[in-house]
């Protein structure tokens, strides 16, 4: 019965929740900080290997503007990490990092962050 | 977008696995393995351009050859269905030739495992996963697939022929039913981390759902093998023989459960 119940409820839970494989684990800078100075380039831990062609970021500064990035490159060695350099030096504000990548084994997932700079 | 992939998993599996099974089971019909052949193959370049439009987040991406050809070149996926697609394509020569078909088939089948969960991991964990997704791919095909000729054989009352290949089968079958079981558990293990006793998400409920299937399938397999098939030479015969094909048909029936549910989850967040 019990099983019953958990299999019902799984059953139920939405699809969006579930369509996810290469999550993102750590970011610097971390989602919700302030720092000071402007970072010169943001980091990306995902949960498994990401594929470059299709993994990467956009910058939306305090006026909704784009922030002008450089080319992203995983480091060397750890599939698993996205470093994206800036090409402008971050005004004060808040800015929101929007996220996309493909796992190694094939699924899209995404998300976003903030932080902000005094 | 999950429905359509599920979808397209499902076809392109059963084909690869009927192909295989049929093959090794040894039943000759050159004409519906072309056919099954096509629909492998159709479904395989399909898979491609629905890859394509989840690596790029666009349905107008599958239409797009600079996106399709940035998957198929620059990522890890995209080079592990090229391969597969290339064995596909192998498997078409042999069939048209009609030589090396078995193996053509098992390769076909087996490069399946170098995408989806089995690839989740790099460096030897990752080997191993792939390995052991190949092993299970392997196994439950040679099972499963043959399962639709296995009916057919026991229409009437076997020829020597039949017979013949029916032991085999059988013999072969405990392999790969015990080859199933056991790559499955590690698989399991290897995609989730535990054995989902409980399920804690809609990936384990349906994990769970698959295995009561192939236990049901395990039944029904001793059931036929050990009950039934002792009965035919006791002279219930006619009997018997309905026996199995009513065993064999719910067999078919779970399997094609099975697979329907393998193709959804695969695509699921496994945790």
């Amino acid at each position: 019965m019990k099983k019953a119940i958990t299999l019902a409820v799984a059953l139920a839970l939405p699809a969006s929740a579930a369509f996810a494989h290469a999550h993102l684990m750590k970011e610097v800078p971390p989602a919700k900080s302030i720092v000071t100075p402007a970072p010169s380039h943001l980091t990306l831990d995902f949960s498994e290997g990401v594929s470059l062609a299709f993994t990467g970021v956009t910058v939306t500064g305090p006026g909704k503007e784009r922030v002008k990035l450089k080319h992203a490159s995983l480091t060397q060695g750890n599939d698993q990490q996205l470093i994206v350099p800036l090409a402008q030096t971050l005004k004060k504000g808040t800015y929101t990092v929007a996220w996309h990548a493909l796992s190694t084994d094939g699924h899209r997932t995404h998300g976003s962050f903030s932080f902000t700079v005094k | 977008m999950i429905g359509v992939l599920s979808l397209c998993r499902f076809l392109h599996f059963g084909a690869a696995m009927l192909l295989w099974g049929r093959e090794a089971y040894g039943v000759s019909a050159p004409r519906f393995h072309r056919s099954l052949w096509g629909l492998l193959a159709v479904t395989g370049v399909a898979w491609l351009f629905l890859e394509t439009v989840e690596a790029a987040g666009t349905w107008s991406a599958a239409i797009d050859p600079p996106t399709i050809w940035l998957l198929v070149s620059a990522t890890a996926v995209g080079q592990a269905w090229t391969l597969h697609l290339a064995l596909v394509a192998a498997l078409g020569l042999a069939l048209w030739r009609q030589r090396s078909v078995r193996t053509a088939a098992a390769l076909a089948l087996v490069s399946a495992a170098l995408v989806g969960h089995a690839a989740m991991q790099a460096g030897w964990p990752g080997v191993l996963h792939r390995s052991n997704d190949a092993l299970h791919l392997l196994s439950a095909g040679y099972w499963v697939g043959a399962l639709p000729a296995v009916l057919a054989g026991l229409r009437q009352v076997p020829d020597r022929e039949e017979l013949a290949r029916l032991t085999r089968f059988s013999q072969w079958g405990h392999l790969a039913v015990a080859g199933v079981i056991l790559t499955g558990i590690i698989n399991t293990v290897l995609t989730l981390g535990y054995i989902p006793w409980e399920p804690r998400s809609l990936y384990g409920a349906l994990l769970v759902l698959k295995v009561l299937l192939v236990a049901v399938m395990v039944g029904l397999a001793l059931a036929n093998r050990y009950v039934h098939v002792p009965r035919l030479s006791n002279g219930a015969g006619t009997k018997a023989l309905k026996d199995l094909r009513r065993g064999t048909m719910l067999e078919i029936s779970c399997s094609v459960g099975v697979v329907l549910l393998v193709s959804v989850f695969g695509l699921l967040n496994p945790v």
